[in-house]
């Protein structure tokens, strides 16, 4: 008990210092310098706002969650697939990497209204667009993990006479895990991103509302505490998403240095 | 099979593809249960030489017969083991399943996996640890284990790439005296790569010295004591007036 008092003192007081001086520095700005309330609202209006929507938000946010995390398990499935297939042909690899590039380099804004062109208006379209602004990162660290095997390892398994398969399921697979954690953190993040970026095009459906749609709607209806509201809570989905993700490669990667899972 | 050479090698040449030649002019018999040390400078082309005959490169010229196969074909048909100069361990598993790891490759039964790595990690001192993870052992423990899933097999041929370089004097000399200990035991082949002439003098039956590159056999010297060995003998004359004598041949080299 004493021990989670102190990790609180420790790691949860400054943030939350730093939080509340924010806060107050905001109000004072807004009242002292006679900001107009439909830019920026008073902190407490913002706070109003986020509890008389709360069902709205939370149901968006839900919404945008699912889409999110579909689009982040298909960019870790498939981005590890093809990271696999690059680490078992260099040719391959050549040929299909510098298109990965562009894909990445291309801005997600451009390429999303093309995504619900051909994927029509609704949740298929918004995980499409959170899965390719979400692969880039899985398939580069997956790449550079399956392929840095200690070439002494490489060795012991062909001297042992191990399979290609075996090779991949006993040694390049679960010798990548460290990078493909690294992967899995920033395409956590970027998978909420595509998910609000593609409820921005995608509009509302099954009568619901993601974040980016309800984003996009406070804006054209300039209520900026609501707005304000949608904001943090996408910002608070993207923290879930990302403390979970890292969670679990935290675990993983405890397990890759041969600790025990849980701490204690 | 009790022919009279395990590793035969007729003027094997080794030139890597930025044309430098590592080895060249190579010719050796080694016998079965031969200890066979390879001593000679840093870069000589002695790992070269074992990752030859272990049939991981092709020699550029020469011909190199194990057990009258091919290296490539002599690793199926015959148990060959290699041992490299780091532990090679992987991280996720126990030492126990590190060392269990070339049973599982071919396709060895869970129950008897376990039962000959726990026996093999008992041989080199390790008993107490087979459920540690690497990262839990100490740098002679590790290459203890690496040791133990090298013979976990029971090779008939062992093929050691200085695996004693990275480690401490204290703990490379009692490494030094198990590994003699198991070779007693079960008088398997070796070929061990070493710069340490000392090292190579307590261990092997015989050694050969590798002059700088190009590498090529410039001396073939028999090793005069009993293979049974103390470690009281690094500290005879015989043994120091041995070390000295085989030093020369090292710097007899053409520059």
């Amino acid at each position: 008990m004493k021990d989670v008092v102190r990790w609180l003192v420790r790691f949860a007081l400054p943030p939350l210092a730093l939080l509340a001086l924010v806060l107050a520095a905001w109000h004072l700005a807004v009242v002292l310098f006679g900001i107009k309330r439909y830019l920026v609202p008073l902190p407490t209006a913002v706070l109003w706002a986020g509890w008389e929507h709360r069902a709205t938000l939370f149901s968006a946010a839900t919404l945008t969650g699912e889409a999110a995390l579909a689009g982040f398990i298909c960019s870790l499935l498939a981005g590890f697939t093809v990271a696999c297939v690059f680490a078992q042909s260099r040719i391959v690899e050549r040929s299909i990497y510098p298109y990965a590039i562009f894909l990445q380099t291309v801005p997600i804004v451009a390429i999303a209204p093309l995504i619900v062109l051909w994927f029509g208006y609704g949740f298929r379209s918004v995980v499409v667009v959170a899965l390719v602004i979400s692969i880039f990162p899985i398939i580069t660290n997956a790449t550079a993990g399956l392929t840095a095997i200690d070439p002494n390892l490489l060795e012991l398994f062909t001297l042992a006479g191990a399979s290609r398969w075996q090779m991949l399921i006993k040694l390049r697979l679960p010798g990548s895990v460290p990078n493909l954690v690294t992967g899995a953190r920033i395409s956590a993040g970027l998978s909420v991103v595509g998910a609000i970026v593609g409820e921005m095009f995608a509009g509302s459906y099954q009568d619901e509302n993601g974040l980016g749609y309800l984003i996009f709607q406070a804006s054209g209806q300039l209520s900026a505490d609501l707005l304000f509201a949608a904001i943090f809570t996408s910002a608070l989905l993207g923290m879930i998403i990302f403390g979970a993700v890292s969670l679990v490669g935290g675990m993983a990667n405890r397990w890759w240095r041969g600790e025990r899972l849980w701490i204690g | 099979m009790q022919s009279a050479t395990l590793i035969e090698a007729d003027s094997l040449a080794m030139t890597y593809a930025g044309g430098v030649q590592a080895l060249r002019g190579v010719s050796f018999a080694i016998k079965p249960g031969e200890f066979v040390s390879l001593v000679g400078p840093s870069g000589c082309g002695k790992s070269t030489l074992l990752r030859l005959v272990a049939g991981l490169v092709p020699p550029s010229a020469g011909r190199l017969t194990i057990a009258g196969k091919s290296p490539r074909q002599a690793r199926d048909a015959l148990r060959v083991s290699f041992v490299f100069q780091d532990a090679t361990l992987l991280p996720w598993r126990s030492a126990e399943r590190n060392v269990s790891l070339p049973l599982e490759l071919a396709g060895v039964g869970r129950d008897a996996r376990r039962q000959r790595s726990v026996a093999g990690l008992g041989r080199v001192g390790l008993g107490d640890f087979a459920g540690r993870p690497p990262r839990e052992l100490s740098g002679g423990m590790r290459m203890r284990v690496s040791l133990a899933r090298a013979l976990v097999t029971q090779p008939e041929l062992l093929l050691l790439d200085e695996p004693f370089g990275a480690l401490d004097d204290l703990t490379r000399q009692s490494l030094g005296e198990d590994l003699l200990g198991l070779w007693n035991e079960r008088q398997w082949t070796a070929l061990f790569v070493t710069h340490n002439i000392a090292e190579a003098a307590f261990l092997s039956t015989r050694i050969l010295v590798i002059s700088p590159r190009p590498g090529t056999v410039v001396a073939d010297v028999p090793v005069p004591f009993p293979p049974q060995r103390t470690p009281e003998l690094r500290s005879q004359p015989d043994f120091a007036r041995f070390v000295g004598d085989v030093s020369a041949h090292l710097r007899r080299r053409p520059l």
